[in-house]
């Protein structure tokens, strides 16, 4: 019984190695690089840079009443939120002059910077198109000529405004409206970049629609605005993934993702999140769901110092269907505040929430949850599960589920789970010949598995390779 | 009978001058009751924003000049009353309390020659001093919150129960309260010594046809090393009157807590129960059966508290809605950093019997430590058509088929409580639903 434990089974230096794998930064060279802070100024500023509407620059101003007036959330992390410095942040930098049309155009540092992370390579060969982000515009864009032929719009959010200014004035902003939360009035009023992507009825976008982004300057706020429209009976799978170099003063990153799914479409939203630890991110993602259709969330939150991101699906049609799978892992002195919310309208609508966390360390993952089923929605199914596995006593986790049920004629059920890597579990495995190190990584990978299997591919692997890295790294 | 204690007016701004209940107040209590009184004026209402206040308003419990109601002059056992009374033996103690207005305590000859006290607290507060200064306040202080520290500084009515270390008592202790309107501040302190075995019903009861009053209750249950305590808390009340309750147990090493909360009375009932497991090997089991129906608002907070390590604690909490009934569960299991090897389990299930009810259910975990084993699951819909078809096929009517999945659904809570009151449920459950 009194057996020692080592507690150092490859576990306890997982992403500590983050700074020398992915910490490289470029010397900053910037066309544009504002002034710290926020006000009327600033936001003035950026709306004349960009040559926008009326609409969208009262719009800003609005929004930065608003931000300005908001209190902080008083809910989750709130020591963590009240060391944020807004006037420390700059919060525009435009990287260069205008968007390069091809990949050969792209400035060199920044084409390392993506070299390094390994993404082009598999995205020139096999993707669909990329809009990369670098800083706050969007500096290379790409879209295969067929699907522009399909009449699909995959544009960067400022170029989308442009381009489809009516589009976007009908759709902007009414899934998340200003004054949601601070911080979605704070990207309300300095958003930049981001996708826009519009699928036109009926069609079915065969691969994958990426973009990739990344902060690359110290004390620099990223706000990008990703609005989706899938049309009737279309179909999209968006993905977006994340890494940023290591600083040592803290960055916030508070994006704005809107997604519309009208009637009979479908779209998925996978995210791969993977900030350095002194990123704060703290983000509104919301969809709306109409008539029949079918809105899922992918969500993986492994890096960052705080995130706060709880993805939001309105179903507002009959039969609508929404589903949201997340994985959080918080490695030391990371908090990872996640969860989901599902808002039933409608008759016969389905909603499931599947959310696994692992704390390691001092770390500490939260799932924070709301269900919420009004009179309305009859006959809906709602179906949550959350796991959550332990690797020190030192870690935390917490779960925090609201559900709110107005409707008798509704089938809820919840489920939650907290514990550590089993001992038989191991003890199984290190007796079929495998080190304990092993045996955990084959545990952890098996306790995410419902999300891997979920990725496209390369992401998987992606994953799978990152935790395995990061396991071997603190053996040697 | 005491002097009424006369306060000056502008209690928020103008400290108020506290004085002494009772003329045989001790220093101590003193000093606690204007704590609490303090304590009540000074601090803002709970904020709605956490879960805990998020579904019913705090507002509806504030007493504006509490210090003028006559409700808070003490209440002193009539001893007239005690002799008269034949007490039932059903009960190993009985006690019964009506509003501030009479109470009377009575006790079996085992539990009077085994060394029970049980009185009303104002004689132990004068006669057992060093027993009650030692517990009173120590799980709900003045500083736990507004209601509760407003209970501390102006409770007029309560009991002490002491049972002695290794005192087995077979008879269920019956405590009775029945408010008859106006303001109620009920108080109950339990202390269970080491090895003691028993049980407790707390009843609060009122009638429909008068007008609604406003219950403020606060127990206190300190269950020593090995104990093996029962705790019923039955909440009866009419239909207009409002209560807030907290209910704070600490489990000593060993010990088996088990409680049950049921709940049926009020327009509003905002109950927050919680068990500290403080022992090494506490084990705490707590179960509820509410049934709201009409337009009343049922909103229970649990709470499993692990400090120490080895500890057990297990929540089943049932909830039945008919007509309007709304019902708020919000439910918390925190184990700390030093509570090694613990099992934690929270369910809770929500039958909703027709449209127009409303069902929320928060059930939280707060996890520090990786050496644990914690579950907890929630559910909510209506009754499966399944069942009934089943049950209509078999000659059943649609109520009966109702009423039958109905008393499946609470029995496996029921069967955990003494006969007699389990008998008393089931009747209240088939009352609510007939009607």
């Amino acid at each position: 019984m009194a057996e020692v434990i080592n507690r150092d089974n490859g576990l306890n230096d997982i992403g500590n190695d983050y700074a020398a794998k992915y910490g490289f930064h470029d010397p900053e060279e910037y066309f544009h690089k504002g002034a710290r802070g926020v006000n009327h100024e600033v936001v003035e500023m950026i709306s004349r840079m960009k040559n926008e509407p009326d609409w969208m620059r009262e719009f800003r101003h609005k929004a930065l009443d608003t931000f300005l007036a908001k209190p902080m959330p008083n809910w989750g992390d709130t020591e963590l939120m009240a060391s944020i410095d807004f006037d420390n942040i700059y919060y525009y930098i435009k990287p260069i002059e205008a968007q390069k049309k091809s990949w050969d155009d792209v400035p060199d540092n920044i084409k390392n910077t993506f070299d390094r992370l390994g993404i082009p390579e598999a995205e020139r060969k096999f993707l669909a198109g990329v809009s990369a982000q670098y800083e706050s515009e969007v500096v290379y864009h790409s879209l295969k000529e067929d699907l522009q032929k399909q009449g699909i719009v995959f544009l960067d959010m400022d170029s989308g405004l442009r381009e489809y200014p009516e589009i976007v004035k009908k759709y902007f902003s009414t899934v998340i409206p200003v004054a949601d939360n601070k911080f979605a009035a704070l990207n309300s009023a300095v958003w930049s970049g981001g996708s826009f992507i519009y699928v036109p009825p009926g069609v079915d976008v065969k691969i994958p629609l990426q973009a990739y982004f990344r902060i690359n300057a110290e004390n620099m706020g990223q706000f990008e605005r990703t609005l989706i429209i899938a049309d009737k009976g279309s179909r999209v799978h968006y993905i977006e993934g994340c890494t940023a170099p290591v600083y040592s003063t803290d960055s916030l990153h508070s994006a704005v993702v809107e997604l519309i799914a009208l009637e009979d479409a479908y779209i998925r939203y996978t995210t791969i999140q993977n900030w350095s630890r002194n990123i704060f991110n703290l983000v509104t993602k919301r969809a709306v769901a109409h008539r029949n259709s079918t809105v899922e969330w992918v969500d993986g939150n492994l890096g960052s110092k705080l995130t706060m991101k709880y993805p939001c699906i309105n179903l507002v049609g009959e039969g609508a269907k929404g589903e949201i799978l997340s994985i959080a892992f918080a490695g030391d002195d990371q908090h990872q505040d996640a969860g989901a919310k599902v808002i039933h309208s409608a008759p016969n609508t389905s909603s499931r929430i599947t959310s696994k966390s692992i704390s390691k360390g001092a770390g500490r993952a939260s799932y924070r949850g709301l269900v919420k089923v009004y009179p309305t929605a009859v006959k809906s199914k709602v179906s949550v599960e959350c796991d959550a596995l332990l690797l020190d006593p030192e870690s935390r986790s917490d779960t925090y589920p609201t559900m709110e049920i107005d409707s008798d004629d509704v089938r809820i059920e919840h489920e939650a789970r907290v514990s550590k890597v089993a001992e038989e579990q191991l003890f199984y495995l290190t007796s079929r010949g495998l080190t304990e190190d092993e045996a955990r990584l084959l545990i952890i990978n098996g306790f995410i598995e419902p999300f891997t299997k979920e990725l496209p591919m390369e992401y998987a692997v992606e994953l799978n390779r990152l935790i395995e890295l990061e396991m071997e790294g603190s053996v040697g | 009978m005491g002097k009424s204690i006369t306060l000056g007016a502008g209690a928020k701004t103008n400290p108020v001058e506290f004085r002494a209940v009772d003329k045989h107040e001790p220093d101590w209590f003193y000093d606690l009751r204007k704590a609490g009184w303090e304590f009540y004026h000074d601090s803002p209402l709970p904020s709605r924003t956490v879960h805990l206040w998020r579904y019913t308003d705090p507002s509806m419990f504030v007493v504006e000049r509490p210090e003028d109601s006559k409700h808070i002059l003490p209440v002193i056992p009539d001893k007239s009353l005690t002799g008269k009374r034949k007490m039932s033996d059903r009960y190993s103690c009985f006690g019964y309390n009506q509003s501030d207005r009479q109470t009377v305590t009575q006790m079996d000859d085992k539990s009077r020659g085994g060394g029970v006290i049980f009185k009303d607290l104002y004689s132990g507060l004068r006669e057992n001093p060093e027993l009650v200064s030692g517990y009173l306040g120590g799980l709900a202080g003045y500083d736990f919150g507004k209601f509760e520290a407003l209970n501390l500084a102006l409770w007029n009515s309560g009991y002490l129960v002491y049972i002695p270390d290794n005192m087995i008592l077979e008879k269920p202790i019956y405590l009775h309260r029945q408010p008859t309107g106006g303001l109620s501040l009920f108080r109950l302190l339990v202390i269970a010594g080491m090895n003691s075995e028993f049980t407790l019903v707390d009843d609060y009861s009122g009638q429909d046809d008068r007008g609604g009053g406003l219950i403020n209750s606060v127990v206190e249950i300190f269950a020593g090393d090995v104990s093996k305590v029962r705790y019923v808390n039955f909440q009866r009340l009419g239909n207009a009157d409002k209560i807030s309750m907290t209910v704070r147990t600490k489990a000593g090493r060993d010990s088996e807590f088990k409680a049950v909360y049921a709940g049926f009375g009020g327009s509003s009932a905002k109950i927050n129960a919680g068990t500290v497991l403080a022992g090494r090997g506490a084990a705490s089991k707590m179960s509820g059966v509410i049934f709201a129906d009409g337009k009343q608002r049922m909103d229970y907070h649990t709470g499993h508290h692990h400090v120490s390590g080895d500890t057990y604690s297990d929540l089943d909490f049932k909830v039945i809605l008919k007509d309007k009934g709304k019902s708020a569960y919000t439910g918390l299991i925190r184990i700390e950093k030093e509570a090694l090897n613990c099992n934690a389990y929270q369910e809770n299930r929500n039958l909703m019997l027709n449209p127009g009810t409303k069902a929320e259910s928060i059930p939280e975990l707060e996890i520090m430590t990786d050496q644990v084993s914690c579950t907890h699951g929630a559910t909510m819909g209506p009754i499966d058509q399944d069942m009934i078809f089943y049950l209509k096929s078999r000659g059943f009517t649609e109520a009966e088929a109702v009423m039958t999945i109905v008393e499946g659904f609470v029995e496996t809570t029921l069967k955990n409580m003494p006969e007699d009151f389990s008998r008393e449920i089931r009747e209240k459950v088939a009352e609510k639903l007939e009607s």
